[in-house]
């Protein structure tokens, strides 16, 4: 069935459709990731997002249970040059059949470098919608031009209710503003004994679980939208140790004074090279983001910065002065993506067990 | 730098490939003098480059007499294969090397030779838990048979210390076992040999990891094997990005091989052989290769990643991120490359091979393709063999009985897939033929989607719809001529008036999300062209690629061109030659070499002059059709300045 990808700036692109028939509209954004479209089409961070894959072809290995980043996919449509369906015998269905049965439209057999190109060069948010290429044309674009994305994108895909990932080791309280199943999986290798709550959820009742360790999720959207986290985060900063991933990096920014700003150009693959300040240590990493802490605007006296994006400059690890907490913008767990950067959930487990070691001294002691 | 004297003379070893020809340039821009000793140099030639080289036999002795003329600060020996590597280690056992200060460059000597030591690696694998295949060394038949009883036909026999490596022999029973046993008691300077339990059947991978002398280690870039293991890699077809792994599966592979770098020292490259059972999820690492060899190339061609020349950097001392990618603002070669395209390599094959694939490399050259899809990328390929028709894609192999066909689906030849194609014209399932040959149905599906098409095409008329969706499998014109029993110029007329015309693309490495300023293009029927009308001087056309010394003897040709100051644009499907042309300041078109291609693309370069490579490689068809063009044809002899 033919379909049409139509962007604000009066692009068009004509393709067939695969997946879902309906029409959707969202934030048109591209990846370069040449492996795990099904892991980055239910990644939480892509909510309300029409994703642009750069690889070409897409479906070869149909879909499997363990590639999924969270149980209800948010984005809002998917974007390829060449779509197959998959011989795999172990797949229970198509990545076609996966789509429809999310409701998520894809478009496929366009020109996606030329598309790739255009949105290089776009700043800052770009709207579109894939449609039925029969649709009244002016209309479609009519309503494009109306379509007000909402930013309310965390409340969406954070859990409602707080829920355990039980396991025998460290306890870690892990405030979801989007997680990804992956990040959950590298605790369960860990053996944390996980609880996922709310981003609502208040500092009381944080304490009231008795957590070793707080974790500050990954997640979409702009971070300024959640004024009310900040004051929490402080809290928790001052009492556990504390670490947090891409929009919970971007929230700890904020609320220790930093500001954050939307990049010129999105980062959104598996490739991308990451200096590690302390050691000179170049590591290939995944990154999603279209914000960035703005290192101008960073409290020294607070914080320091420990990664960089090799090419850009732009920050992407922090760590606080006084406490024991710290950040990346980058997506440790891979997920799709290399586990260069795991290391991190290592540190994490390091610092708690420095800071229990110094409890029991002092019990001991009395 | 890593080198303090004035002297600044850098010996590099050459071998069969043009990474001897990228090193020279590379050390020539950083200030070093670099002599070159490699076998079959074409001297006329080189001596416009290079005031000091000699083309020799690589032997140690050889080797010693030149170390000792010359009295260089270092010798870089990746570029000159195993060969070369194996003569540095003997002036460095005799004590030539330390008596005369002489530095080897890039990865240490010790640990090449445990890579090339197969039992020594597995060894050193295993206690660090990685898996390797099941092997054992032995000296007598005994032990060989006693070993095939415990793990299994069939087994690998490979024989110890050869420096050739055609790739082992597969025993499928005691009798086969006997015959290569001996074999490799013959072949080998030290009478024994390696016997291996078999993964045949897997997937095979290769991946390629790039690491400078501060350990930061990138994938340049991994293939994946169409034919299943068992079958030498160099006949095998590949194709790039990897398809049938997902992320999770592909990532263990990748994480092994940066680990594979570190443990073994390498600074420069290596390339890594991977056998992956998807059905339980566990790999076996098969051979890690340091020299700078035909899956290098490959890579190289593959990602537009400038390998040789980052590999010589690295040799040099410098980080890789302190090596800026030219064309790029803000680009380092510790970016991994990445691919909005897909490449095929198929093997090239002498005329008239037709000999059973297997274990040991019958290829004579590598033919490489790109595309926006698995059927565009292997049609291109399919059109780019030299020695085959088109046709063979086309007809029916009557005089082939079922069984006679079955047997050519087991044990494959080098027609494998034209054999593939016929058995779906008789009605073969993908299931049934993947169970026969072993080949991943992702794979079959794309051959079957092929076929399914051009029969019907058979039956449509030429329009701008079964134009387009021909042009977007990768179809020629030529067979669409065939398909629709009219003349080519009628074809080409028809897609003129259409205005159906290829849309070039650059291969960046980064996908279209950077400004590249460079300069390597492919062709595919899309909305967006990126290249740019010009008038090039010369227009080059590449010859067949040939896994023997005659590749770097014709590339030296290409970097004398490439040095003149002339406007040179290059059409090739050779992954030496595109590997090779990335150093240089030329315009390379990663395409298939055929009048149709050469007709689009000299409408954009305007070429002054029309150079052919190797006109007698080129068929009779060919060449009258080239003069239609009415513009001047050459051969490659400009003669131009030093380095």
């Amino acid at each position: 069935m033919k379909r049409l990808l139509i962007l604000e700036d009066g692009s068009t692109f004509l393709g067939e459709g695969f997946g879902s028939q309906i029409n959707s509209t969202g934030e048109v954004v591209l990846t370069t990731a040449m492996t795990g479209y099904q892991k980055v089409v239910t990644s939480p961070t892509y909510a309300n997002q029409i994703i642009v894959f750069t690889t070409p072809v897409l479906g070869t290995y149909g879909t499997n249970i363990d590639d999924l980043e969270s149980l209800q996919p948010v984005c809002k449509g998917v974007v390829c040059h060449t779509y197959t369906d998959s011989m795999n015998v172990s797949s229970p269905q198509s990545f076609s059949d996966y789509l429809k049965n999310q409701d998520i439209p894809g478009i496929y057999g366009i020109d996606t470098r030329k598309l790739v190109r255009i949105l290089s060069k776009h700043n800052g948010i770009t709207k579109g919608s894939i449609i039925d290429a029969e649709n009244d044309l002016e209309h479609a674009f009519d309503q494009l031009h109306a379509t007000v994305l909402t930013d309310q994108l965390v409340d969406m895909v954070s859990t409602s209710k707080p829920y355990p990932n039980p396991d025998t080791g460290r306890n870690i309280v892990l405030v979801d503003y989007g997680v990804k199943h992956s990040v959950l999986r590298q605790l369960s290798r860990m053996n944390c004994n996980t609880i996922i709550v709310p981003y609502t959820a208040t500092f009381q009742e944080i304490k009231n679980l008795c957590p070793d360790g707080v974790l500050l999720s990954n997640g979409p959207g702009n971070p300024y939208t959640l004024e009310d986290s900040f004051e929490t985060i402080r809290q928790i900063q001052a009492n556990y140790p504390t670490f947090a991933i891409g929009l919970g990096h971007q929230l700890l920014a904020i609320a220790n004074g930093a500001k954050v700003k939307e990049l010129p150009r999105a980062h959104r693959g598996l490739n991308f090279p990451v200096i590690e300040i302390a050691t000179g240590r170049i590591i290939t990493v995944a990154q999603n983001h279209s914000y960035i802490v703005d290192e101008s605007s960073l409290p020294k006296d607070n914080l320091i910065v420990t990664h960089k994006d090799l090419n850009s400059g732009w920050i992407e690890g922090i760590k606080h002065r006084k406490y024991p907490t710290f950040s990346v913008q980058f997506e440790p767990e891979g997920a799709p993506g290399p586990s260069d950067g795991t290391d991190v959930f290592y540190d994490f487990m390091h610092l708690i067990d420095i800071r229990k070691d110094k409890i029991n001294a002092i019990r001991e002691s009395k | 730098m890593l080198l303090e004297s004035q002297n600044k003379k850098i010996i590099v070893l050459g071998s069969y490939n043009s990474g001897a020809l990228s090193a020279i340039y590379t050390l020539s821009k950083q200030g070093y003098k670099p002599i070159l000793v490699a076998p079959r140099i074409n001297e006329s030639q080189m001596s416009e480059l290079l005031d000091e080289f000699y083309s020799m036999k690589m032997t140690a002795d050889n080797l010693a007499d030149i170390v000792t003329k010359t009295r260089p600060d270092a010798i870089i020996p990746i570029f000159g294969g195993q060969t070369g590597i194996n003569a540095c280690i003997k002036l460095a056992k005799d004590g030539l090397l330390s008596a005369l200060n002489v530095k080897i460059l890039g990865t240490d000597l010790a640990s090449l030779s445990s890579m090339f030591d197969r039992e020594k690696f597995s060894n050193l694998l295993n206690e660090e838990r990685i898996p390797t295949p099941i092997s054992k060394k032995i000296t007598n038949i005994e032990e060989a048979i006693d070993f095939a009883s415990e793990y299994n036909y069939p087994v690998i026999v490979r024989a110890s210390a050869t420096t050739n490596k055609p790739g082992g022999d597969l025993c499928n029973n005691r009798r086969e076992l006997i015959v290569n046993v001996n074999r490799a008691f013959e072949e080998s300077p030290i009478s024994n040999c390696l016997i291996e339990a078999s993964v045949t059947g897997y997937k095979e991978l290769e991946l390629e990891v790039v690491r400078d002398s501060y350990d930061n280690c990138i994938l340049v870039g991994a293939f994946e094997n169409i034919d299943a293991v068992g079958i030498h890699s160099a006949d095998s077809m590949v194709v790039a990005p990897i398809q049938t792994l997902d992320d999770q599966e592909f990532q263990k592979l990748r994480t092994v091989s940066l680990r594979l770098a570190r443990m073994f020292n390498i600074v420069g490259s290596c390339n890594i052989r991977i056998a992956f059972d998807s059905l339980r999820d566990t790999y076996y690492i098969l051979e890690m290769n340091p020299s700078f060899n035909r899956s290098s190339v490959l890579i190289s061609a593959i990602t537009a990643y400038p390998l040789a020349d980052i590999i010589t950097k690295i040799s040099l001392g410098i980080r890789l991120d302190a090596i800026r990618r030219t064309g790029f603002s803000n680009l380092t070669a510790a970016s991994e490359p990445i691919m909005d395209y897909l490449a095929v390599k198929v093997p090239n094959w002498s005329k008239g091979q037709a000999k059973r694939l297997g274990t040991r490399r019958q290829a004579k050259g590598q033919i490489v393709a790109f595309g926006r899809s698995l059927e565009s990328a292997l049609m291109k390929a399919i059109e780019s063999m030299t020695n085959e028709k088109i046709d063979s894609m086309l007809t029916q192999f009557l005089n082939i009985d079922d069984f006679q066909l079955e047997e050519n689906l087991v044990h494959p030849q080098a027609n494998r897939l034209f054999i593939i194609a016929e058995a779906f014209r008789r009605g073969y399932t993908i299931d049934e033929i993947s169970e026969l040959t072993k080949i991943d149905a992702q794979f079959l599906y794309t051959i079957y989607k092929l076929i399914d098409f051009i029969e019907n095409i058979k039956n449509a008329e030429p329009s701008e719809k079964s134009i387009r969706q021909a042009k977007e499998l990768g179809i020629s014109d030529k067979m669409l001529a065939k398909l629709w029993n009219i003349q080519v110029d009628k074809v080409e007329q028809i897609r003129n008036d259409l205005a159906i015309r290829p849309t070039y693309k650059k291969i960046d490495g980064v996908a279209g999300t950077l400004d590249a300023n460079v300069s390597y293009f492919y062709a595919t029927y899309e909305e967006e062209d990126e290249l740019e009308k010009s008038k090039a001087d010369i227009l080059l056309i590449d010859g067949i690629e040939s896994l023997s010394n005659r590749s770097f003897a014709n590339n030296q040709q290409l970097l004398i061109l490439a040095n003149s100051g002339l406007d040179v644009s290059l059409i090739s499907n050779s992954p030496d030659t595109l590997a090779f042309s990335l150093s240089l300041p030329i315009t390379t078109f990663f395409e298939p070499l055929s009048y149709e291609v050469i007709t689009e693309i000299t409408r954009k370069c305007n070429p002054e002059t029309l150079c052919l490579k190797k006109p007698e490689e080129l068929s009779e068809d060919l060449k009258s059709e080239l003069n239609n063009l009415n513009i001047k044809i050459t051969e490659w002899n400009y003669t131009g300045g030093k380095l």
